[in-house]
């Protein structure tokens, strides 16, 4: 109960956040809400499936692209064109998850790994389509045709921005108390079994890596419209080992964590970089400090002082024991 | 005449780039084979090898201890990040590795940055590899002809170590069965620290290699997607299959480039998805 | 009335060895039959060939009449064979309700839902509570599976294949590792559970007072070779099967 009346006065602070926040916090803030997107995606994978990615940053780039390549394009307003990014990217990490999901484990990670490395390869080889190693650029926020020029404003992109985010925290929680997240939960603690209880567990695999993909698709889209370019670099394996980082150091398993995880990433870097030009190392120490020594993340960290373990799944007790145990229905 | 000299040359080339992906695919399938677990750094080791010799070269004036100094450095770092620190993830799950080593990349690129600068630095060719042969009328770097034979000689070395020692033999069993190999009475933490060193060798050994064709650039740490290529064609855990992979990569790189200079990296893909389709252990790997 | 589980001139070489060579018997529906065997005699071998863990390298195996000969595990599971693990497989962080939940879910329509899935949800649980219920396990429902003691964990994993209402529940080795006292308990709770239901049931067991109190028929391998195949009495009595088990040493 206390969690809902936290995550309800959490939504309202960020609602009204143009209200009471300076211009410059307000751009921090939409930049957070993209990435906490971002890195929420892959904890889906992470968290809950135990696929470890290397290669996520290839969705979130791909996503940028497509929605670069609309907008530059057409005359699409800027929902649709984040709708329709959507989509493509959905379709395409349906391909990539089919050829990852041959193998598992750590081949499954290298593979991601691999494909991450193949999109940035074709971003910058691929100079008609996406201007090379420049990028795209220009990428402006359509206005829609039922006078949605809300959305070009700043607190209106944001607000857009943060339903996306909204949205995706919603569908995602409702995935995972549905039948198919308890499926999910089997395959990150004893897939054989799963296997060998009837399910085929390459279809689920593929159904999760292909919705991790497509937020992040969406993330990299808003990401193009806010920055107004894409560029190779956002899919280079770096920054799929950053948002990796921020799933990891915020929690996983959670899909809160690592939103937590994205805010401290970025406040780690704004900070440290300010102090030092070395912050880079310190993240990576911090990381292997946290796989290491708290692998529950910060998430993990608040549960223990803060709230007691909540059990989110039905139990026995809760049922009604039938009149006569042992009847064979 | 002209196709074959060119088919010659294109040969010797892939050859001499198979002798280099050697160095580095072997080092993780050793790896792989003893302890189960993809060392994530290995690509950062490969870099590490490659500046650690601009260094010695530097120092010393001399490429060839550079040759010989680079990998023992980086063996024996390898060595005491083992024993130290990695040795403790075994017990976790595999991923927990992966990602420690994950964050170790980071780490050395960043301290390899703050050491050597961002920019790729030149290493200049060993002393009396700098001439150019004619081979049928066609140039050829004498070094490319060194890279053959060292990568031949290494792999034999290393192969007949393997079938033909006790300790090989030793190192061999472990990777099929540690268990039974420490019941005999071997100690088998001796064993997967030594191999881990070893990996790490080879590794820097390709790195500082590579490193007056390539220059010794930041970049190289993602060296490890091209490693894993390597063993994943090859199988992992086998270093017979290393050699094969390297040979098969090296051949599609070159050829591939040659043709169709832009699809390379596709084509080598799909050459790994497609032998993760029909034989996924790899191509001399056991069925996993 | 067709049978439960016909298995014809089933073989499995590994490599030049013969784990299995021409196993041929029939099980009717609603029996418990035992395979038992001295260690080596590819009882193991037998169970993981049916379940669909392993190919045959020859023969077929039929269940309720379908040739489901060389199938995937998980296809099998699907056409109506649940078995248990011998090294306890269990989800180690879920409660053990939430273990057998999943496995009841493992066979519904429906079980891959994202959206509108709470009823799969709900019959699932259903499943599980009866399955639960039957076996005596009321009391370690919420505890987390991997927190329990052996012998529940062994029972957990007979009610997960219990809660998938199969045509053929498999047993391997129910009753490993554990203590006389927990046999003891496991004999009885599986007695009481077969005695009301009409599962048919292949038993793979090495505790000959187990198998005497749960089976009704009794195929004996050896070697690979299935040497006797009848009742508890006829197979008490079996001269080749007593030369087996108590025959010099190889």
């Amino acid at each position: 109960m206390r969690s809902k009346v936290l995550g309800l006065a959490a939504i309202a602070l960020l609602i009204f956040a143009p209200t009471f926040l300076p211009v410059y916090a307000m751009t921090l803030l939409t930049e957070l809400v993209i990435l906490a997107l971002f890195a929420m995606s892959l904890d889906l994978m992470v968290g809950y499936t135990k696929l470890v990615s290397f290669g996520h940053a290839g969705a979130y780039g791909l996503g940028a692209y497509v929605c670069g390549l609309i907008t530059l394009n057409s005359t699409i307003p800027l929902p649709f064109a984040v709708g329709l990014t959507a989509i493509i990217v959905c379709i395409v990490a349906v391909a990539i998850a089919w050829s990852c999901t041959m193998a598992t484990g750590v081949s499954f990670a290298m593979l991601t790994l691999a494909f991450g490395q193949l999109g940035y390869a074709v971003a910058i080889k691929w100079v008609s389509v996406t201007g090379g190693s420049d990028g795209l650029s220009g990428i402006s926020k359509r206005i829609g045709p039922f006078g949605w020029a809300f959305l070009t404003t700043k607190a209106g992109f944001y607000l857009f921005a943060l339903g996306c985010l909204l949205g995706a925290y919603f569908l995602c929680r409702a995935l995972i108390r549905a039948p198919f997240g308890q499926v999910l939960r089997g395959i990150r603690e004893n897939e054989m079994k799963v296997i060998a209880l009837g399910y085929n567990t390459r279809r689920y695999k593929i159904a999760v890596v292909a919705l991790a993909y497509m937020f992040a698709g969406i993330a990299g889209a808003l990401y193009a419209s806010f920055a107004g370019f894409a560029n190779p670099e956002m899919l280079f394996w770096t920054v799929s080992g950053q948002v990796l980082i921020m799933v990891i150091v915020g929690g996983k398993g959670t899909l809160i964590g690592p939103m937590l995880g994205a805010v401290f990433f970025i406040m780690v870097e704004h900070k440290l970089s300010e102090i030092t030009e070395t912050w880079g190392l310190f993240m990576g120490i911090i990381f292997i400090a946290f796989v290491m020594f708290a692998p529950d993340g910060i998430m993990g960290i608040l549960k223990k002082r803060i709230f007691n373990k909540e059990v989110t799944t039905t139990t026995f007790q809760t049922l009604e024991v039938p009149a006569n145990p042992g009847q064979v229905k | 005449m002209e196709t074959f000299s060119f088919i010659l040359i294109q040969l010797l080339n892939a050859l001499s780039q198979a002798s280099l992906l050697f160095f580095l695919g072997s080092g993780l399938a050793l790896i792989f084979g003893i302890m189960r677990v993809v060392n994530f750094s290995h690509g950062a080791l490969y870099m590490l090898g490659a500046y650690i010799g601009y260094t010695v070269a530097r120092l010393t004036g001399s490429v060839w201890l550079a040759m010989l100094i680079a990998p023992l450095l980086v063996g024996l770092l390898g060595l005491l990040f083992e024993m130290g620190f990695l040795r403790h993830l075994y017990k976790r799950d595999e991923d927990a590795f992966l990602l420690v080593t994950f964050g170790l990349t980071l780490v050395l690129a960043e301290l390899t940055r703050l050491t050597w600068g961002a920019p790729p630095l030149q290493v200049l060719l060993p002393t009396g590899l700098t001439d150019v042969v004619f081979i049928l009328d066609e140039p050829m770097p004498v070094y490319r002809l060194f890279l053959i034979a060292a990568g031949t000689i290494s792999s034999l070395l290393i192969w007949q170590f393997l079938e033909r020692t006790r300790l090989g033999l030793l190192i061999r069993a472990t990777s099929q069965n540690a268990q039974m190999v420490h019941a005999l009475g071997a100690d088998i933490n001796l064993i997967r620290s030594g191999v881990f060193a070893l990996g790490c060798g080879l590794a820097a050994l390709g790195g500082v290699l590579a490193a007056p064709s390539l220059t010794a650039s930041l970049g190289m740490s993602s060296a490890v997607i091209d490693a894993f290529v390597i063993v994943i064609i090859g199988g992992m855990g086998s270093f017979l299959g290393a050699i094969l992979g390297s040979l098969i990569v090296a051949c599609v790189q070159t050829f591939g480039n040659f043709f169709f200079p832009d699809f390379a990296l596709v084509f080598l893909y799909a050459l790994m998805l497609g032998v993760l389709i029909i034989r996924p252990g790899g191509l001399l790997g056991k069925e996993v | 009335m067709t049978t439960a589980l016909t298995c014809v001139g089933v073989g499995r070489n590994f490599g030049a060895l013969a784990a299995l060579a021409d196993v041929s018997f029939e099980v009717q529906p609603g029996e418990v039959r035992a395979v038992i065997g001295p260690n080596g005699a590819g009882k193991s071998t037998l169970f993981n060939v049916i379940a669909g863990t392993l190919k045959p390298t020859g023969g077929q195996v039929l269940v309720h009449g379908q040739d489901l000969t060389g199938m995937r595990s998980q296809v099998v599971c699907q056409k109506g064979v649940s078995r248990t693990f011998q090294l306890s497989a269990l989800f180690p962080e879920m409660s053990a309700f939430d273990n057998v939940r999943l496995a009841a879910q493992g066979k519904l329509a429906g079980r891959w839902k994202m959206f509108g899935g709470a009823h799969v949800l709900e019959e699932a649980a259903e499943l599980a509570q009866s399955a639960m219920v039957r076996l005596n396990l009321q009391g370690i429902a919420d505890s987390p599976a991997g927190t329990l003691s052996h012998g529940d964990q062994r029972l957990v994993e007979v009610a997960m294949a219990l809660a998938q209402q199969p045509k053929i529940l498999m047993l391997d080795e129910p009753t490993q590792g554990m203590s006389i006292r927990e046999t003891q308990r496991t004999v009885e709770t599986l007695r009481a559970m077969l005695g009301e239901e009409n599962l048919t049931v292949i038993l793979v067991e090495h505790d000959m007072d187990v198998v005497f109190s749960l089976a009704d028929r009794i195929a004996v391998l050896h070697r690979g070779r299935l040497i006797a195949d009848g009742s508890v009495e006829e197979v008490k009595a079996d001269a080749a099967v007593q030369d087996a088990y108590l025959g010099g040493l190889d």
